[in-house]
C-alpha cells in the first residue's frame, strides 16, 4: 500500500512533480528550500501539483493545509502524516 | 514669512503645489462620497439591467476622472503623455501594467470610458473607493485564485476589458518589480490579447508610502506607453502546459512593462526560451 512511502521516497516524488511541472532546477529542491519566495510556486501551482501529488503518493494536501505550508520538508511531513492516518 | 517666500520664490511654488495636491485629494474624497450617497443610488433606481448599470457607473467613474487628472495638471502635481492610445480603444483586452504610483491607475481608467479592474481587498473595504469598485462591478483579488481567474476570463470572453496591475500593490521604490502570475493565468484562461502598458513617473510621486506632502519639488513627469498586443495562445504552442507557459507569458509581460528582464540562472524554463512578441 502507499502507507509505506518513507519521507526520502516523498521527498523523492514531490522532487519530480516539481521539477516535471514548473521546470524547477532539481537542484534547488531542497528541504529547506521555501515553496513561495525560493521555488516561485503561486496558489494556482499548488494545485497543479496537489494533483500530481495525490497520483505519485496517492494522497495529497487540502488547499488550507497548503495555505500553512512553507519549506519542501513541511510538504514532506504533511503528506507523510496524510499517509499515516 | 514673506520675506523667506521672496528669497526662495521655488518655495511659493511648491507649497502651491502641495496644497493642489492635497486639494485633488480632498475633491477626490467629496466626489466619491456624493457618488457613494446621491449617483450610485440615483443609477441604481434608473438602470434596471444590472449590466447597464455597471457600464454607467464605469463611464461616470472615467469622467470624473479625467476631470480629477485635469485638476492635477492644472496644480502643476505632474505633465503627462501618452504613446500608442488607439492600443486601449480595442474591446475584450486584458490591460497590464506596471504601478509605480497613485496617479497611474486614475490616468489609465481616466483613458478609458468602459474598464473593468481587478482590486486589492483594501479598495473594497475603503469607505471612499469602496461602493464606486463595487458598483462599477470591479473584481476583488480577495477571494478564491480559481474563482478570481474564472471571474475575470468571463468578463473577457464577453467583450470587457481588465485592468490589472499583477504588482498587487504599489511598487516598493528601489526594489525589484514583481508580478504575481494571475495576470498571465488570466489571459492564458481567457484567450484573450494582452496589452502591456509600461508607466514611468520621474521624478517619483506619490509612490508607496509616500505622502501628498512629500511630493518632490520637481513637477513629475509620467509618460505612459502602450505596447505592442501579446497573443497568450503563442506560449502554448507544442503543446508547452500551462503552469510553464504562464511562467514564459508573466516574463514577457514583465519585460514589455518595466523592461526588467529576469536572469536565465533565475528561471528554470530558459531551455525553452519563450516566442517573442508580436513588435
Amino acid at each position: 500500500m502507499t502507507t509505506t512511502l518513507t519521507p526520502d521516497q516523498i521527498f523523492a516524488h514531490l522532487k519530480a512533480a516539481l521539477v516535471e511541472l514548473f521546470e524547477i532546477d532539481a537542484v534547488k529542491v531542497r528541504p529547506a528550500a521555501l515553496l513561495r519566495e525560493d521555488l516561485d510556486l503561486d496558489s494556482i501551482d499548488a494545485v497543479d501539483l496537489m494533483i500530481k501529488l495525490k497520483v505519485l503518493t496517492g494522497k495529497s494536501l487540502s488547499p488550507e493545509t497548503f495555505k500553512q505550508v512553507k519549506t519542501v520538508q513541511d510538504v514532506v511531513s504533511a503528506l507523510h502524516a496524510a499517509l499515516q492516518k | 514669512m514673506s520675506a523667506v517666500l521672496a528669497r526662495r520664490p521655488g518655495l511659493l511654488r511648491h507649497a502651491l503645489r502641495v496644497s493642489g495636491t492635497g486639494l485633488c485629494f480632498l475633491a477626490s474624497g467629496i466626489w466619491l462620497t456624493g457618488f457613494a450617497l446621491l449617483a450610485f443610488p440615483l443609477i441604481s433606481l434608473l438602470t434596471r439591467d444590472a449590466e447597464q448599470r455597471r457600464l454607467r457607473v464605469q463611464r461616470l467613474l472615467h469622467h470624473s476622472l479625467r476631470t480629477l487628472m485635469h485638476l492635477m495638471h492644472a496644480v502643476g502635481l505632474l505633465s503627462s503623455e501618452v504613446r500608442g492610445r488607439e492600443g486601449l480603444a480595442k474591446p475584450g483586452r486584458l490591460i497590464v501594467a506596471n504601478h509605480p504610483t497613485f496617479i497611474d491607475a486614475i490616468y489609465l481608467l481616466a483613458q478609458m470610458p468602459e474598464v473593468l479592474c481587478i482590486a486589492k481587498g483594501a479598495i473594497f473595504s475603503n469607505p471612499f473607493t469602496g461602493p464606486a469598485a463595487r458598483a462599477a462591478g470591479y473584481i476583488s483579488n480577495a477571494q478564491d485564485p480559481g474563482a478570481l481567474i474564472e471571474q475575470a476570463a468571463i468578463a473577457l470572453r464577453s467583450g470587457h476589458c481588465l485592468l490589472i496591475f499583477p504588482e498587487g500593490s504599489r511598487t516598493r521604490p528601489g526594489k525589484p518589480v514583481h508580478f504575481a502570475r494571475g495576470a498571465a493565468q488570466i489571459a492564458l484562461t481567457a484567450h484573450c490579447p494582452v496589452v502591456p502598458v509600461k508607466i514611468h513617473c520621474d521624478p517619483p510621486a506619490l509612490t508607496k508610502g509616500q505622502w501628498f506632502w512629500q511630493i518632490p519639488r520637481q513637477v513629475s513627469h509620467l509618460c505612459v506607453t502602450v505596447q505592442p498586443e501579446i497573443q497568450p495562445d503563442d506560449f502554448l504552442r507544442n503543446g508547452r502546459a500551462l503552469p510553464l507557459a504562464a511562467r514564459d507569458l508573466n516574463r514577457a509581460l514583465l519585460a514589455a512593462c518595466t523592461g526588467q528582464i529576469i536572469p536565465a540562472e533565475d528561471y528554470a524554463g530558459a531551455l525553452h526560451p519563450a516566442p517573442i512578441a508580436h513588435t
